[in-house]
């Protein structure tokens, strides 16, 4: 299976981590926040469902809310495998970004 | 700002059921919903529109691909498709804009049809609208029946919310006019001269909010406490410039008997959906029932509260009407009266009447609001079918008529290798390619007509109130459906030419003629029966317009009485004795009267007169109140007496109509004058007049017996005749005096002739959509006949240049053409008689008073469809006849 971690995925699961638990129109706003440009709801669930699938998160149903009219979401929360992979993936990056700096 | 604009594109909605996965559909609309709240707070409703429509776009994403459909053909080759098609639309341009013209049309009429039918099917639909019914009554009086009322007594809702476990809430409507309209009016305290009448202001309980979806904006509902009012966002914004500024507010607002300061708790929005009642605002029922508890609490006996009930789940409604009967009993015990075989003397009957049924299938004489008809929907829908089938009938009939232009190319593929398949895909593609534009064209028709439609029909329709939820799946499979078929009948027709052939002479075959002929004269029958119910529609309603109506309605001005009128009542009295002698005054008004109804509204019935007091026979009957000159100023027609106004020395007098004579048992009118009657079977009463019988309603209702009582003081309606062609002017001068004798009142009114023709606006309305669908399809039909024409001339050019050679003249050829079509026209006229004949005595059956069929109803349609023939085949017939005879010999 492919467990590489793309952009979009890497930010995403970024943001899950620091929520503990998120979902999609949430993610859509703190993008929005975080990055200062829109994304559409529909790429986020995309990123969401492949992270799932490669294992790093882990989906259940939230409780109904009053402004879904009572309807329930569909939460996510890193699963420990994905919490360790970005903190490898965080501690390479940042590896290299160091000697980036050190170069300069 | 409506709440319209606020709520998320329903197109987009969708499009997003159609494409996402289904799996992941729920999470993504919640999320989606929730995006677009935040974005609409963020930054406005447009751009969280806009926004939406993004997202909703970028949801195919999410959508399941399957490669192996495109792998059939390669790009390449349908970029090849694509852009022959194009070729050859573009050779053929007047062919193709004629084909993509016939079908956009019948697309336009079928997208209004279906603007039309969401929007009648669209009333009242609120959340809760399966389980919330209307409350209806009707009443027996010895066996026969007295009313029937779309409304019910004050303590019908609370009763039965209380006895029955199945209901669960109730809220009734009043207002002091209520039946036919109603009207109060509303002042600003701070400024009165900001005064208007308002027609749509109810007394109601706080349940109502929840029945119809109204959504407080501002504020909160207290409907429950005294002297509270919730207005709508419109009605806030007229008197307050905005909505926020009238919340807690004060306002004032007298009906006919009190004034009462309102205090304004709540704003709400009115919902999506039409409501059958229209309701501006709202004020708490406690409000006027503490005015008069007797009346307006636990009252059984006045009928003018419309009363809604909220049923618990999996109630039906029948077991509830039928518990009404004990209700009845144990409130009103004086019910429980039975003859001497056992049944009872009176009886109320009650009937729910789901809310989202009323507008369409509810058709009681006060229903208040508008009147739909559920027949008429269907009927529409089916015309909608009809007219998008001929299309699509005439679009095969075209294309395969021109096929012999095409046969060369056909045989030039082939012998470069194309295979059948391949070839069919080909014309295939070019035919979706003109469905698509037709439709995208009909689009732009609508959008473009849109504005002069709704003016024809007087109904606010859009292509945004398309119910997409009802009907999208089903346009959607229709245009699939009829795009594939029509594309691919004429496509295999055309790709089956052997090779040879097609190469050397062409296409000459007479293949699929006799379809064409049938398809043809299905067109023509279509077109006769849209035509001749139009010509129906419009003579009958001709017919009753110029009826003599027993009185005479174009002269009469009709003021409303004052509404504001709790004055003391001698003041107020003479108050109206003063501005009806100052408005006799004015040189050109005649007579002026007043009365408590006038003709167009529906009346009192089931009152009960006799003649003898000790006779058992008791007659149902109408009555009237009017004042000494009512009757006269009316212009009605007295055959025996005269007006009250020649006998004021006759104490308690009665006027009857013809009708009421005959009922009565009097020989004639002459002896019925100066007799005495019984009023309600008991009070007495002096015949001083007898009119002859006039229409009090439109002529779908018989005349029936009635009476008219004297009381001078009856002001619900002023009738002022006026002889003048300065009518604006002395309209200005009448509401000067008005205002002056009854200030604070905003004076309304309307000449009877048109209020009473309003009855017919249901009736008019239809008469014109039917013109316009007939238009259509014989527009239509004329395509149709033009490509069977230009079919016929083709194929026959050799054979009329022989005949021409051999000495025929171009009238003998243009007959000889023709007669093909004429046979054709016969036959769907033939038939369309008996079919029309048939629907023509359904329809006139609903008339009390139906204008006899005449063969002209049929004739004129005959001749005019004949007229169109002409015209429409004409051109290429004659080109064809004059043709130099070299040149058709040659031909081929």
């Amino acid at each position: 299976m492919n467990h590489s971690l793309g952009a979009l995925e890497e930010i995403i699961l970024l943001l899950v981590l620091r929520e503990k638990e998120s979902y999609g129109a949430e993610l859509v706003k703190l993008y929005a926040a975080q990055m200062g440009k829109q994304i559409t709801l529909p790429a986020v669930v995309m990123v969401l469902k492949r992270l799932e699938k490669k294992g790093f998160l882990r989906s259940y149903m939230g409780e109904p809310t009053v402004e879904r009219g009572g309807g329930r979401k569909v939460m996510y929360e890193a699963t420990k495998y994905g919490f360790r992979t970005i903190e490898e993936f965080m501690e390479a990056k940042n590896a290299i970004h160091q000697m980036v700096l050190k170069l300069k | 700002m409506s709440r319209k604009d606020v709520k998320p594109p329903r197109l987009a909605m969708f499009i997003l059921k159609c494409i996402c996965r289904k799996a992941y559909y729920d999470e993504v609309i919640g999320d989606l919903l929730e995006v677009f709240e935040w974005r609409r707070v963020e930054k406005g409703p447009l751009r969280a529109r806009l926004g939406f429509f993004v997202d909703t776009m970028s949801a195919i994403r999410l959508m399941k691909f399957s490669s192996r459909l495109i792998t059939v053909f390669s790009k390449s080759m349908l970029l090849s498709f694509f852009k022959s098609s194009l070729r050859n639309m573009k050779r053929h341009w007047s062919y193709t804009a004629l084909n993509v013209f016939g079908l956009a049309v019948a697309m336009m009429a079928a997208l209004f049809i279906l603007e039309y039918v969401s929007y009648e099917s669209n009333f009242n639909r609120s959340d809760k609208s399966d389980r919330i019914y209307r409350v209806s009554n009707d009443y027996y009086r010895f066996g026969k029946m007295v009313y029937e009322s779309s409304m019910t007594f004050s303590g019908v809702g609370p009763a039965m919310q209380k006895d029955l476990p199945e209901v669960i809430n109730q809220t009734r409507m009043y207002n002091a006019e209520i039946g036919w309209g109603g009207a109060m009016i509303l002042t600003l305290i701070e400024n009165p001269e900001v005064n208007a009448h308002e027609k749509n202001l109810y007394f109601t309980d706080p349940a109502i909010t929840g029945f119809f979806d109204l959504e407080l904006l501002h504020g909160t509902n207290r409907l429950s406490e005294p002297n509270t009012m919730l207005m709508s966002f419109e009605l806030a914004e007229k008197y307050f410039g905005t909505a926020l500024n009238a919340l807690g507010k004060t306002i004032r607002s007298d009906d006919d008997l009190t004034t009462f300061q309102l205090e304004i708790t709540g704003i709400y929005h009115k919902p999506d959906f039409n409501l059958q009642i229209d309701m501006d605002g709202l004020i708490s029922y406690v409000t006027k029932a503490q005015t008069d508890p007797e009346r307006f609490v636990n009252n059984w006996g006045g009928n003018s509260y419309v009363t809604f009930v909220e049923v618990a789940e999996d109630v039906v409604p029948g077991e509830i009407e039928k518990k009404m009967a004990d209700l009845t009993l144990k409130y009103k015990p004086e019910y429980l009266e039975k003859d001497d075989e056992g049944n009872y003397n009176r009886i109320n009957n009650y009937y729910l009447t789901a809310i989202q049924d009323i507008h369409l299938y509810s058709d009681y004489q006060n229903e208040i609001g508008p009147k739909g008809d559920a027949l008429t929907v269907r009927l529409l829908q089916a015309i909608a079918l009809l007219i998008v089938g001929i299309a699509w009938i005439n679009f095969i009939n075209l294309t395969t008529a021109k096929s012999i232009d095409r046969a060369k190319e056909v045989g030039v593929r082939k012998v470069m290798g194309a295979k059948r398949p391949e070839l069919i895909f080909q014309f295939f593609t070019e035919a979706v390619l003109l469905n698509t534009m037709a439709l995208a064209f009909s689009i732009i028709l609508v959008i473009l007509i849109q504005p002069a439609f709704n003016e024809f029909v007087e109904l606010p329709l859009s292509l945004r109130g398309v119910d997409l939820e009802m009907f999208g799946l089903s346009i959607a499979l229709l245009f699939f459906f009829g795009t594939t078929f029509s594309a691919l009948y004429p496509a295999s027709v055309l790709a089956s030419h052997p090779v040879v052939l097609a190469l050397k002479k062409g296409l000459k075959s007479g293949r699929g003629i006799f379809i064409r002929r049938g398809l043809i004269t299905f067109q023509l029958l279509f077109s006769f029966l849209l035509v001749i119910a139009t010509l129906t529609i419009k003579s009958q309603l001709d017919f009753m317009t110029d009826q003599n109506l027993g009185f005479k309605p174009d002269q009469v001005l009709i003021v409303k009485g004052p509404t504001i009128r709790h004055a003391d009542r001698g003041s107020r009295y003479r108050k109206l004795e003063l501005f009806k002698s100052e408005v006799g005054a004015i040189p050109v008004v005649g007579r002026v009267g007043s009365s408590g109804l006038i003709p167009g509204i529906g009346i009192l019935r089931g009152v009960v007169i006799t003649t003898d007091l000790d006779s058992p026979n008791m007659f149902s009957i109408e009555r009237m109140v009017v004042d000494e000159q009512f009757l006269s100023t009316l212009g009605m027609d007295f055959i025996a007496g005269n007006d009250f106004l020649s006998s004021p020395g006759v104490e308690n007098p009665i006027i009857l109509n013809e009708s009421a004579i005959k009922l009565l048992g009097f020989s004639s009118a002459q002896e019925a004058v100066g007799r005495t009657v019984f009023e309600f079977g008991q009070e007495k009463r002096i015949v001083v007049g007898v009119i002859a019988d006039y229409h009090h309603e439109s002529l779908k209702i018989s005349r029936d017996p009635m009476y008219f009582i004297r009381n001078p003081r009856v002001n619900t309606f002023l009738a002022i005749e006026l002889s003048t062609a300065n009518l604006s002017e002395d309209i200005e001068a009448i509401e000067k005096l008005y205002v002056r004798h009854f200030p604070g009142n905003p004076m309304e009114s309307f000449f009877l002739s048109d209020f009473f023709e309003r009855q017919y606006a249901k009736s008019q309305l239809g008469g014109r959509v039917f013109t316009v669908f007939a238009v259509v399809a014989i527009l239509i039909a004329c395509l149709g006949l033009y490509g069977l024409s230009t079919f016929t001339a083709n194929q026959r050019t050799k054979e009329i240049g022989v005949r021409k050679v051999l000495g025929a003249k171009p009238s003998n050829l243009f007959f000889l053409l023709s007669k093909e079509v004429f046979v054709l026209v016969l036959i769907g006229f033939l038939l369309a008689v008996p079919v029309s004949y048939y629907g023509m005595n359904r329809w006139l059956a609903n008339f009390a008073y139906p204008m006899d069929i005449k063969p002209s109803l049929f004739l004129l349609p005959l001749a005019l469809i004949i007229l169109i023939t002409i015209l429409a085949i004409g051109k290429e017939i004659v080109r064809v006849s004059v043709l130099n005879p070299v040149k058709s010999l040659r031909h081929e």
